[in-house]
Formats: C-alpha cells, sequence, structure tokens
C-alpha cells in the first residue's frame, strides 16, 4: 500500500516537470518566430550585449537544437537535455551556462526563504498561541483584525513600505543588495554577520505572507535588488534572455514539485493520523 | 428598513469597510475624470520630478508625467485587468466544476486533476512564461487575458468542493426523480443557491487577478505604453525613485493598490459572512 502511494505522488512529481518542460517548449514556437535567432540578430545590430562571436553560437545552437529536424525531434532532444538540467547557453552573458547562473542565484533565494520560513513559523506559531490562548490579555483579541488586513496586502508592497520606514528614516538596515558594495563574498564571520543583515530586511517583507511565498520572493527580491533567482529572473527578463527565463522557471518548478512529493511521502510519517490509504 | 439595515451593518462591519474603501476610489476616479487633464498621463506633458505642490498635488515623475493624472487614469485600467480576467476566470471555474461535480466520472477526474497540478505550480512563473511568448508589446486587454488563462483554477477547485455538498441535498434529489435535466438542476436549483459563494469567490479571483497583473508589470511584461498602477511601480523600480530620494513618486501608487487589496479583502470577508452563516461572529 506504501509503495502504491509513493509511487502515485511520484508519478504526479513526473507529470508536473513533464508539463513544465513542454509548456517551456512549445509557447514559445506557438508565436511562430525563432526567439534565438531574432534576439542574436537585434543585438548584434545593437553592438550591445553580445560579447563573444554570434557565427560561432549559432552554429552552435543549431547543431544542439538540430534545427533542420522535424519538430518532434527536436521536442525529444529538448526534453533530453532538461533531464540533465541543461539549459544551454545565457544569450546575455554567453558563455556562461543558464546553469551557472542558476547555480549561482539559488543558495541566495534559498537562504532567504530558509530564513523567512524559520522567522515566521516562530513568530506565526508564538502568537497564534497567544491569541487562542483563553487568559491572553484582552487587548491580544484587537491584534487579529489588522493581521488580516495585512495579510491581504501584496508583500513587494510590504516591502517597499519597510524599505522606506527602516532602511530610509530609520537607518537601520542596509537597502539594497545582498551585500555592502565593496565587499567581496568569501567565507567568514563579518561577511556572515553582513549577509545576514542584508538578509532581515526581505525577510521582514516575506514572514509576513506563508502562502505564495516563493511567487513573492520573486518581487520582493527584485524590490531589493537581492542577488537571488528573481533578480536574475527580472534581468533575463529585460534583456530578453529566454533560455535564462525557461531555465529559472522550469527549475522552480521542478523544486516545488519535489518539495511537495517529499512532503507528501514524509506527512504520513509525521502525522499517523493520516493514511497512506486512499480515502 | 433603516433600523434593519444599521442592525445589519453592526453585525457585518467588514461588508461596510470593504464597500467604503472600494466607493471611495470610484469617487475618486470619477471626479478625477472630470477636474483632471488626463492628458498629462502622458510622458513630456509637465515638467519632470516635481515634488507634490498646489499645481500637481502628486508630484510629477522623471517622465514628465503629472501623477495625479496617472492616478485617474491607470486606477481603472488595472481595475479593467482584474475585473476581466476575474470574470472569465470565475465564469470558466464555474462552468467547470458545475460540469464535473454534477456529471462525476472521467470529465470530473481530468479537470480535478488539472486544477490540483495546476495550483501547485507558481503561477507567477507560468505568466512570465506565456507572457514572454508573446512578442508584441500587451495591450490592457491582453494582459488581462493573459492573467485570465491561470484564474480559473482556483474557482474551479473550491466551487467543485461546494456543487458536490450541494448535490447531495433532498430538493436535488426531488428534481432529478421529478425528471429534471441535467442542466436544468445546475442552472435552476443548484447555481441560485450558490450565488452568494460565487459572488465572494469572484470578488477574492479579481483581487488575485490584480496581484498578478501588477507581479507580471513590476517585472517589466506589462502594457509598456498603459499608465497603470503596476507599470508606475516598475517605473519607480527602474529609476531606482527609492534611493533618489523621490518619495512621492512611490507613494500615491502604494496608497491606491492598498486601498484596492484592502477595499477587495473586506469585501470577500463579509461577503463570506453572507454565504457562509457558520463563519458569523468570527471577526
Amino acid at each position: 500500500m506504501q509503495a502504491a502511494y509513493i509511487a502515485r505522488r511520484f508519478g504526479v512529481f513526473l507529470l508536473i516537470v513533464w508539463l513544465a518542460g513542454t509548456l517551456n517548449f512549445f509557447l514559445p514556437r506557438l508565436s511562430g518566430q525563432d526567439p534565438v535567432r531574432t534576439k542574436l540578430l537585434q543585438q548584434a545590430a545593437l553592438g550591445g550585449y553580445v560579447q563573444g562571436g554570434i557565427d560561432e553560437m549559432t552554429r552552435e545552437y543549431e547543431q544542439r537544437f538540430g534545427l533542420d529536424k522535424p519538430l518532434w525531434r527536436q521536442y525529444l532532444t529538448y526534453l533530453e537535455d532538461v533531464s540533465r538540467l541543461d539549459f544551454n547557453y545565457s544569450i546575455a552573458n554567453y558563455p556562461r551556462t543558464v546553469r551557472e547562473l542558476i547555480a549561482d542565484a539559488l543558495p541566495w533565494t534559498i537562504g532567504l526563504l530558509g530564513t523567512t520560513t524559520l522567522l515566521s513559523f516562530g513568530i506565526g506559531t508564538l502568537l497564534g498561541a497567544l491569541l487562542a490562548w483563553p487568559r491572553a490579555p484582552r487587548w491580544m483579541g484587537w491584534l487579529m483584525p489588522p493581521l488580516w488586513a495585512l495579510h491581504a496586502i501584496p508583500f513587494f508592497l510590504l516591502g517597499l513600505i519597510l524599505t522606506y520606514l527602516l532602511a530610509f528614516q530609520v537607518p537601520l538596515l542596509p537597502i539594497f543588495g545582498g551585500y555592502s558594495a565593496g565587499v567581496a563574498p568569501e567565507l567568514s564571520w563579518s561577511f556572515a554577520w553582513d549577509v545576514f543583515q542584508h538578509t532581515l530586511l526581505p525577510v521582514t517583507a516575506l514572514a509576513l505572507a506563508l502562502g505564495q511565498i516563493l511567487s513573492g520572493a520573486v518581487l520582493v527580491e527584485v524590490i531589493f535588488g537581492y542577488p537571488g533567482i528573481g533578480t536574475l529572473l527580472y534581468q533575463a527578463i529585460r534583456e530578453s534572455d529566454h533560455f535564462v527565463i525557461q531555465g529559472i522557471v522550469f527549475t522552480v518548478i521542478v523544486a516545488l514539485g519535489l518539495t511537495t512529493f517529499v512532503l507528501d511521502v514524509v506527512y504520513p510519517w509525521l502525522d499517523p493520523r493520516i493514511s497512506y490509504r486512499r480515502s | 428598513m433603516m433600523r434593519g439595515a444599521l442592525h445589519y451593518v453592526r453585525r457585518n462591519p467588514s461588508l461596510v469597510v470593504g464597500v467604503a474603501l472600494l466607493a471611495a476610489l470610484s469617487l475618486f476616479i470619477i471626479i478625477g475624470h472630470l477636474l483632471v487633464d488626463t492628458e498629462e498621463a502622458r510622458p513630456l506633458s509637465v515638467p519632470a520630478l516635481r515634488p507634490p505642490s498646489s499645481d500637481y498635488p502628486f508630484g510629477t515623475d522623471r517622465q514628465g508625467r503629472d501623477l495625479l493624472a496617472v492616478m485617474v487614469v491607470g486606477t481603472p485600467l488595472t481595475l479593467r485587468i482584474g475585473f476581466i480576467a476575474g470574470f472569465l476566470g470565475v465564469g470558466l471555474g464555474t462552468l467547470l466544476a458545475f460540469t464535473g461535480a454534477y456529471y462525476r466520472g472521467v470529465i470530473d477526474t481530468i479537470i480535478r486533476g488539472i486544477a490540483d497540478i495546476g495550483l501547485t505550480v507558481p503561477g507567477l512563473l507560468v505568466l512570465i512564461i506565456i507572457a514572454v511568448s508573446i512578442k508584441r508589446a500587451l495591450t490592457v486587454n491582453q494582459m488581462a487575458i493573459v492573467v485570465a488563462s491561470l484564474a480559473w483554477l482556483y474557482p474551479t477547485r473550491t466551487i467543485r468542493a461546494q456543487v458536490l455538498s450541494l448535490r447531495e441535498r433532498g430538493y436535488v434529489e426531488v428534481a432529478r426523480l421529478s425528471g429534471m435535466s441535467g442542466p436544468g438542476i445546475i442552472f435552476f436549483e443548484l447555481m441560485p443557491n450558490l450565488l452568494p459563494y460565487l459572488a465572494a469567490t469572484l470578488v477574492g479571483a479579481v483581487s488575485s487577478a490584480i496581484l498578478a497583473s501588477i507581479g507580471l508589470e513590476v517585472l517589466g511584461l506589462g502594457p509598456i505604453d498603459a499608465p497603470t498602477l503596476g507599470m508606475t511601480l516598475y517605473w519607480v523600480n527602474f529609476n531606482a525613485a527609492m534611493i533618489n530620494g523621490w518619495w512621492w513618486w512611490w507613494t500615491a501608487p502604494t496608497v491606491i493598490i492598498l486601498m484596492v487589496f484592502l477595499g477587495l479583502f473586506f469585501l470577500t470577508v463579509g461577503l463570506d459572512e453572507i454565504a457562509n452563516p457558520r463563519l458569523r461572529r468570527s471577526v
């Protein structure tokens, strides 16, 4: 019974991964044009972002995608690449690969979300318990409606307001970025402290909203210029770097799917009232 | 009658707060359209970067737009995206939910499966892929349709659950036994009983659609030449208005977005109390 349950959950996970990959492959193609070609030509005309040789890149793409082959072959090749987490080169940052860029940004986002989850869990549990406690002081009852209202406000907006209050009016916390300007990333206590201080402000904004934490994280990172996945995505959109955008979307969907899968499997074990059996 | 209304207002303060906030916004839009020159929402029409003054009560932005005019023009645009996407989402969601929950079987399994899986995926990211795939610059209406493409998932799931519990009621059974057709039961027996619930769902859907559209816009995927609230925030972020100390640029859109979300939120809570009497006395 357990094996069947886990297998079914895993099937759902695989389905999500497949859907994410398929969407990534077909949606840009529905609009007709070849985004790579257009983009490369556009940038060549501007003499802008592309530093490396365009011929080299085009040849690389044609080889990799097999653009002369039928669509279904391209699709299979794409699925194969993606299953190895190979999302091709970044158009704007050639010759860096999308995987490298994501690997650089991911620890920042995971750190941000980790701190957020711990803080919100701590504060939320404490507040929840206090609010439900029969002998809690009366004024605590008044906290509930404002908390609800706070929940209704988009987090990046709260972030904007908090930045202004905490970093501008009362200069307690750094306003921008993931670490101070002029500080190089290294493994030391002072750098860790610097990073921690930079995490606090985005975290306070995120910690207030648990529900769609991830979509929120993307926007909060953009508002704060925090060097995580969200900012990478924002830059990729500004530079029309399709491969980076697709790589991020796919990675995040798979990561979330995996988390859901692990939770689904672990949950009945943590909470015996939930059984593996179909209800 | 008057006494009854007053009494009800006291019991359901959320509804009053929500309606009041949204009414204030509507008044702002209507009076604004009468008094303010909406042409000044275009770039280069007024001096750039003036702090609030008697001439420009909300100040002006870096591209030379009067922010008061931008708000008067942009607020209804943002609301329009929300309403179009919300209506499409709840409409499609209701249709799918009723078909699935009433007829059950394979259709229901497919509908439920899609909704369940779709909801585990972060919607904003899928919307980003869709918006990026559209080559041309989006218009406000296209923006609404992009947002609507995912707006039906949540309504489908929640309405389906409601229909499932309703279809077991006695009066539905009676209607079925007396030979009423499936669509007849759906439209004349089930639908009227779910109206308050559908209204609450609609307000919630409008709110999430606005949130999604502002999210896309802040990322730079919105209608680039329309002065919606989200696009204003995009320009705020793009020009680093916060660090440069142009506080009035982001204050106006922030306050209006706050009013929109708080208004819709309290309206949902208020409607929920009507739709779901068991929730009473929880606020």
